[in-house]
């Protein structure tokens, strides 16, 4: 216990005269760690709000009326059941007239007026349709459109592959610019290293002649860079969490899109991240390790 | 406790600074190592240290052929070689009583121990009253008595000065010699490479001359000049026959001066 406290007191002491230094490379791995992060979040919105949008439902076949040349309504249900059986289809939910009536007064629950004038019997069932890969709704969506029972398609298909894009896009950036970020983040933590040495080259070089072991003048500067490490990563999660818990309220004004991503998922990554840091804080450190402590006198 | 045999260390550029030296230092001994300046004193000190590997040949200190040492066990060599320098190599942060301190901390003693030892150790060199001074509040022989205490501190059983009273002067270095001495009559070994005449002849101790990296006299009780009759090192355990003998071990043969 009496050593780990004299290596930490160290450790400070080096962080402490390279403060500096020691700040860049800690501000070098928060802006690597916060770009990698953010593009994760983004990843898991882009996911809650496609994957997710309309509680699963990728496809929406509205169904003709009896007298429209459609099915009544235990017809419609049979018809449910024959299109579940389809093995692109995951799951397949019916929404009889009165349902989608109900459906109807809560999305316009603020205009009264409409659903005064709206008659219950106009509304159209449907079937909403979840699919084993989204990749599958074109099919989909034409052998529903060829089918005469089917009064209109609408599929969330397009809008879907757009954002899947959009995020495939944003996760190379991101990981791209975290990764080029990341190795500068080990570059400047190993440079920090040496300037310890350097600073602390009398120390290093008296250690050694009054026979302290190798891990024991190693583990201070270790534990530098896995302190810069840890910081800049518990930085970036921070920032993180913060800016999406601002999206989080400002979602909160915008229907239809949903920006609460749970907390579960900071959680997890998070701690992730936080390892990471750590991995190239220490990383930094045996570089800086390996190419300066050996110059030091013995 | 200290053997070389037939050692020659070559530098990087061809220069040899140890030539096929064969030296037997047994315990307890003072062994003085004279010789001008490039000589080869201070590679001996240092390939002692295993700061330098020899090129050819075989060293035993305290029992191990630390030519074969692996790299990991070298730290553990060194616990049992206390070391001090023309320079003193004192951290300028730190108080005296941290300088002698950090030698026991970064070898993991416990800090009970570490306390009563450094005072001790203090007291030996008579610093015990200067305890709580940083280095630049020190003199010179101030400072070299503060490196011999931290190099003494963990008690072991060789000590190595590389012309520990290079920067000193007389009076001074004759307090450092009494020091030296003192710690040699407890039973430690002390070898010197120096370059002080008065020193050297005041002590009358083993004389081990140096010139190109050569041994080329190895005498008892000697001064620093050659005497009459030089003995080459037979690098084996009994001391020559012609040899004066070596003064009593209780008994100095420095000049008395107050420390």
């Amino acid at each position: 216990m009496g050593r780990m406290i004299f290596l930490i007191g160290e450790s400070l002491v080096n962080l402490r005269r390279n403060a500096l230094v020691a700040t860049g490379a800690i501000l070098a791995v928060f802006i690597s760690l916060t770009l990698a992060f953010g593009a994760l979040v983004v990843n898991e919105l882009l996911r809650l709000n496609t994957i997710g949008w309309q509680q699963g439902t990728h496809i929406i076949a509205f169904l003709k009326d009896p007298d429209q040349g459609g099915l009544d309504a235990a017809g419609q249900v049979v018809y449910r059941d024959q299109v579940v059986d389809w093995e692109e289809v995951e799951t397949v939910h019916y929404v009889d007239k009165a349902g989608a009536y109900e459906e109807f007064k809560e999305i316009f629950a603020s205009r009264p007026e409409l659903i005064e004038v709206t008659d219950p019997l106009k509304l159209p069932a449907s079937l909403r349709i979840e699919l084993q890969s989204i990749d599958l709704y074109r099919d989909v969506q034409f052998r529903l459109s060829a089918d005469p029972v089917v009064r209109e398609v609408r599929s969330f298909g397009e809008q879907i592959e757009q954002l899947s894009t959009i995020s495939r896009v944003l996760n190379v950036l991101g990981w791209g610019l975290s990764l080029v970020l990341g190795l500068s983040a080990i570059i400047l933590i190993s440079n920090t290293i040496s300037l310890a040495i350097y600073a602390r080259r009398n120390e290093v070089s008296v250690m050694k002649l009054v026979g302290a072991s190798n891990w024991f003048i190693r583990v201070p500067f270790l534990l530098e860079g896995l302190i810069e490490g840890v910081v800049g990563a518990v930085l970036a999660v921070l920032t993180v969490w913060l800016a999406a818990r601002n999206l989080n309220s400002l979602g909160e004004t915008i229907q239809l899109i949903t920006l609460n991503i749970p907390a579960r998922f900071f959680f997890r990554w998070g701690v992730v991240l936080v390892l990471f840091g750590a991995t190239v804080g220490v990383a930094g450190s045996l570089l800086g390790l390996s190419r300066h402590l050996r110059e030091v006198d013995s | 406790m200290i053997r070389l045999e037939s050692v020659t260390k070559v530098y990087k550029g061809g220069t040899v600074a140890a030539r096929d030296v064969s030296l037997n230092i047994r315990r307890g001994e003072f062994v003085f190592l004279v010789g001008p300046s490039g000589s080869g004193k201070s590679t001996l000190v240092r390939l002692l240290l295993r700061q330098e590997m020899a090129t050819r040949g075989t060293i035993w200190v305290a029992g191990k052929d630390i030519t074969r040492l692996p790299a990991w066990k070298v730290p553990y060599l060194r616990r049992s070689i206390g070391t001090v320098f023309q320079d003193y190599k004192l951290l300028s942060t730190k108080t005296v009583s941290e300088n002698v301190a950090f030698a026991l901390e970064v070898i993991g003693r416990p800090r009970s121990a570490i306390r009563s030892q450094v005072e001790q150790v203090l007291d030996l060199v008579g610093l015990e009253d200067l305890g709580g001074r940083y280095p630049d509040q020190l003199s010179g022989g101030e400072q070299q008595r503060v490196s011999i205490a931290r190099a003494f501190v963990n008690r072991p059983l060789i000590l190595l000065a590389d012309e520990p009273t290079g920067n000193l002067d007389p009076t001074t270095s004759v307090g450092i010699m009494r020091i030296l001495d003192r710690i040699n009559r407890s039973g430690t070994t002390v070898v010197m490479a120096t370059h002080d005449h008065a020193i050297v002849n005041a002590m009358r101790r083993r004389v081990v001359g140096i010139e190109e990296g050569q041994v080329v006299r190895d005498e008892q009780g000697g001064g620093f000049e050659e005497a009459s009759e030089p003995v080459e090192s037979t690098g084996s355990d009994s001391p020559p026959q012609n040899l004066p003998p070596r003064p009593d071990p209780g008994e100095s043969t420095l000049p008395h001066m107050d420390s």
